[in-house]
């Protein structure tokens, strides 16, 4: 590789909505950029020099790519509700495995890489995707007094639900969903005003809901949050093809650090909440499997309606369950556990 | 080009737009637009100042804005501040300074029911001034106190920087209101001994006004007070027990405005037209200063400037105060020139991130940049207070505004200097909600 | 002038007015929801995706009567001491800048209003569109590119008059 003298150097600007401290931005991010440049300096004639913007709004996010603001930006589908119709339908309740979010994040990059339809979602779009991930299953994590161990407690409970399909899952369970952006919900819970929250078990740490909810009940078959990394189109094209080569096969390989690295991070926010004072833990499914199959039931329908005869749609479901059913039970995916309490360092990337 | 250095490049322009009369707002579109065309190129600044502009606009944090504002126009349109300053004026009027005393006394309690700064001025220009001019006081006097009084208006909860500040530093709007009561009776107290000292030294330029018996006082200050406390006590209280976020209390807010001046039949259906006519000027006029300020904003993040700053400021071997000391007195020099709530705008995506690495309270610093502000509006040769009490009273000359404005300016100082040292002035009411 | 003065004051005045309602509609709906979710334990859904597009409304219609009035911010302390030639060149100067950046701002508007309408982008529980309420704001805008314009014919005019109405 060339001396520092003659290398071209590459600017490109990083947004996230993660605030900087979060482990998905300060850990996984940074050490998606900095692998990228690492590999650039060592392999090419080229420098990739990175701006980093934190907690930018999910909405601007996805513009700001567009846009060619940002040149690399995080979000998902359920931030720009209608932009990719077909990616409502995995987050939908369902018996799955969901195991954790490393299976998962491997199970939602492949449905996307085997299911055309989901690819073409993005042909409108000035966006390159990088890669796929997501988080591990839902939890209800409930306010002081609050908890929700039977279907009955959800009566008068309003929940915050992050996308859709959260939204019609809190409802079928009889409770009132509150489904609004993060900043709309964390002055809700300020005021009172909202019960809990249906998500994973990062954000009491990582977005502060620790100063409102104690109670955790572990609920996998209601939830995961999918997530995507997307490239400014002209930004994509524009690269050198050897530097284009790099983030190509970097990208391939994080799906699964980042799935290890949210395991990781969901896990260290549950420990951060067991020293919250207050602080109960429900497995629903292993205290009370009767109750846990009429949770189930109650909320089967509701990706039936999606369908809703549509044979796109039903193709896509069907080919999330065939996943989930693979990852989640095939070795060496479906035996890999993260470190936690053991080390309670994040996982570090290896190839 | 180091994109530094296009930041600082900016600025440089900055100063000389703006002294070319070319509206604030569009100075910071032009800059941010340009700014970012020229980091980013042609197509990304498009996107960039679109997206922003739309995202300020539909901003269910910022809807707030209008509201609050037009809760203030309904007080004023219904006579609620007329029934203030008449209740103020014969509870203090009797003393010497005391009209000018009995106007920061109604502009305080105005201040719990409108939430900007330059309204509360023109409320009480209209009212006071010909009062005290009436009874012989110096103009000059007079007039900067009216001016002075009116940041009461953005200390004392409804605020509209405080919404402002909150929505882009993701602090509790609820949080900001609360922790502006005792600092605004604070700066309440220290603007009537401003009044009482200048009066002490030339007791000519306040001379007293009439005595009211107490049973026709006390029926002023109950006639005054009582709409006034009805809609804070619904709203704060509201807020407090959480009947509702910060957000909704912008409409519960007018709603209980309404209600109470319709209960009095204050209110005429042309004062209520006129009410909203004032609301969408001046809500309209600060969102796309907002909006316009955010551009300039983002372009300055790409530029990084602010994040270089903050690490100078942070590295430099002075303890915390210090630099916020010197922070401040930043800020009073850029309010000298720049419109106070554009100086805000511009200097928060700066100074927030720095106070934040010194340790320092976010809701604590909200109240101090308010206060910052405060100097910024009365300084000249650019304070936005004055020449809104200009606009009504043209009789007295501007710069007769600015040279009456020194104590006021030094109770702001000395504002200040009570917060840094009792940081619990502020915290207090807030962290016993928490 | 008079005439084109007076038909844009109508049109701007008319769009104030959408703007007045718009903020009425705005307390009505939240204070609305607040009653509800208080009472029955019900709120209205969607009410901040519907609080967030009237917001738009608000200020999209009132930037033209804004501009119309004169109401921006602007520093005069230079420029005011200036005779009435001089301010209008000033004005004039600053003014065909605003233009061409309000009219690329209007531009970029639009194309972001066409970005959406072929995204589909719909807010969460209602699934309103958002491409109109940009459309309202690319209007509002190009109104405000009018009123900007209607600014520098009359610094032109001062400018070759020499006095009269600096601007
Ligand atoms: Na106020
Ligand atoms: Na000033």
């Amino acid at each position: 590789s060339a001396p520092a003298s003659a290398r071209k150097r590459i600017q490109l600007d990083f947004a996230t909505f993660w605030p900087a401290g979060d482990f998905q931005a300060g850990v996984g991010h940074k050490t998606w950029m900095k692998i990228i440049a690492d590999r650039v300096k060592a392999e090419t004639d080229y420098e990739i020099l990175w701006t980093e913007f934190f907690g930018v709004h999910p909405a601007k996010l996805l513009d700001g790519v567009e846009a060619g603001t940002y040149d690399v930006g995080t979000s998902g589908p359920g931030y720009s509700p209608g932009v990719f119709p077909l990616w409502a339908g995995p987050e939908f309740p369902a018996e799955a495995h969901r195991k954790n979010a490393y299976t998962m994040s491997l199970t939602l990059q492949a449905l996307h890489e085997q299911v055309p339809e989901l690819q073409a979602q993005f042909a409108p779009t000035n966006m390159k995707l990088m890669h796929f991930w997501s988080t591990g299953p839902g939890y209800f994590l409930m306010t002081p007094g609050k908890d929700v161990r039977t279907l009955g407690d959800f009566a008068g409970k309003t929940i915050r639900a992050g996308n859709p399909a959260s939204a019609s899952t809190i409802d079928a369970l009889g409770g009132e969903a509150l489904f609004a952006p993060m900043s709309v919900a964390l002055e809700r819970f300020e005021a009172g005003l909202v019960d809990g929250i249906l998500c994973p078990t990062d954000t009491p740490k990582g977005f502060g809901l620790g100063s409102y909810v104690r109670h955790v009940t572990f609920a996998p078959f209601s939830y995961h949050f999918v997530f995507f990394k997307v490239m400014n189109r002209g930004t994509y094209d524009g690269l050198p093809e050897s530097v284009r080569a790099i983030f190509d096969e970097v990208n391939a390989e994080f799906p699964a650090y980042y799935g290890k690295l949210r395991t990781w991070g969901e896990a260290d926010g549950l420990e951060y909440m067991k020293e919250l004072e207050g602080y109960t833990y429900y497995d629903l499914a292993k205290e009370n499997p009767a109750e846990y199959a009429k949770w189930v039931a109650a909320t089967k329908d509701l990706i039936v309606e999606w369908i809703d005869g549509d044979s796109t749609k039903q193709a896509v479901w069907d080919k999330f369950l065939e996943l989930d059913e693979y990852y989640n039970t095939t070795p060496p995916y479906s035996t890999w556990t993260h470190s936690w309490p053991t080390k309670p360092e994040p996982p570090s990337w290896e190839k | 080009m180091e994109r530094e250095l296009i930041g600082v490049i900016s600025i440089v322009f900055l100063i000389v737009l703006l002294l070319s009369r070319m509206p604030v707002a569009f100075v910071m579109l032009v800059l941010g637009m340009s700014g970012i065309a020229w980091i980013k190129g042609l197509s990304a600044a498009l996107g960039a100042a679109s997206t922003i502009m739309y995202g300020t606009f539909a901003n269910y944090a910022l809807v707030v804005v209008p509201l609050f504002t037009w809760m203030g126009y309904i007080g004023y349109h219904s006579g609620i501040s007329e029934h203030l300053y008449e209740a103020a004026y014969k509870l203090v009027g009797r003393l010497k300074g005391g009209l000018a005393m009995a106007t920061t006394m109604a502009c305080a309690a105005f201040g719990a029911i409108c939430g900007s700064t330059t309204a509360t001025s023109a409320t009480f220009a209209v009212l006071a001034l010909p009062e005290m001019k009436k009874r012989g006081y110096n103009h000059s006097l007079a007039t900067a106190n009216v001016a002075a009084s009116g940041i009461l208006g953005v200390l004392i909860p409804p605020s509209v920087i405080f919404i402002v500040y909150a929505s882009i530093t993701a602090e509790s709007v609820a949080k900001l209101f609360i922790a502006g009561i005792f600092p605004g009776i604070l700066l309440t107290l220290l603007f009537l001994g401003s009044t009482y000292v200048v009066v002490a030294r030339d007791p000519k330029k306040a001379p007293p006004g009439p005595l009211f018996p107490w049973k026709e006082r006390l029926k002023a200050v109950a006639k005054g007070g009582i709409e006034v406390i009805i809609i804070f006590v619904a709203v704060i209280g509201g807020l407090l027990a959480g009947l509702f976020t910060g957000t909704e209390a912008g409409s519960v807010g007018c709603f209980a405005t309404l209600l109470v001046v319709l209960a009095r039949r204050a209110l005429t259906w042309k004062g209520f037209i006129d009410s909203l006519k004032d609301t969408v000027r001046t809500a309209t006029m600060v969102m796309f200063l907002v909006g316009a300020a955010a551009v300039y904003g983002e372009f300055l993040g790409l530029t990084r400037l602010p994040m270089v700053v903050a690490d100078w400021v942070v590295a430099l071997p002075l303890p915390p105060s210090i630099i916020i000391v010197a922070v401040l007195i930043i800020l009073m020099g850029m309010g000298c020139f720049v419109d106070a709530l554009a100086m805000v705008l511009l200097t928060i995506p700066i100074f927030y991130p720095a106070a934040m690495s010194l340790g320092f309270d976010g809701t604590w610093f909200g109240v101090i940049m308010t206060l910052a502000l405060g100097m910024g509006v009365l300084t000249p040769p650019v304070g936005a207070n004055v020449y809104v009490v200009y606009a009504v009273d043209k009789e007295t000359p501007v710069m007769d505004i600015f040279r009456g404005v020194w104590p006021y300016l030094i109770s702001l100082w000395i504002c200040c200097g009570i917060l840094l040292l009792f940081p619990q002035v502020v915290l207090f009411l807030p962290n016993l909600i928490r | 002038m008079n005439a084109f003065d007076k038909v844009l004051q109508v049109i701007t005045e008319k769009m104030a007015l959408v703007a007045m309602f718009a903020i009425v509609a705005c307390m009505a709906l939240v204070v609305t929801d607040v009653i509800r979710y208080q009472i029955i334990g019900k709120p209205v859904p969607g009410t901040h995706e519907v609080v967030e597009l009237i917001a738009s409304v608000i200020l999209s219609m009132g930037i033209g009567y804004l501009t119309f009035v004169r109401g921006h911010v602007a520093v005069g302390l230079l420029v005011d001491r200036f005779r009435p030639r001089v301010q209008a060149f000033f004005d004039l100067v600053t003014g065909v800048i605003s233009l061409g950046f309000t009219i690329w701002l209007t531009d970029g508007v639009v194309k972001m209003a066409v970005r959406n309408y072929n995204y589909k982008w719909v807010t969460g529980v209602l699934e309103i569109p958002r491409y109109p309420f940009i459309y309202l704001i690319s209007l509002a805008l190009a109104v405000t590119c009018v009123v900007l314009l209607r600014d520098v014919i009359k610094s032109v005019i001062v400018l070759r008059k020499g006095g009269g109405d600096g601007a």
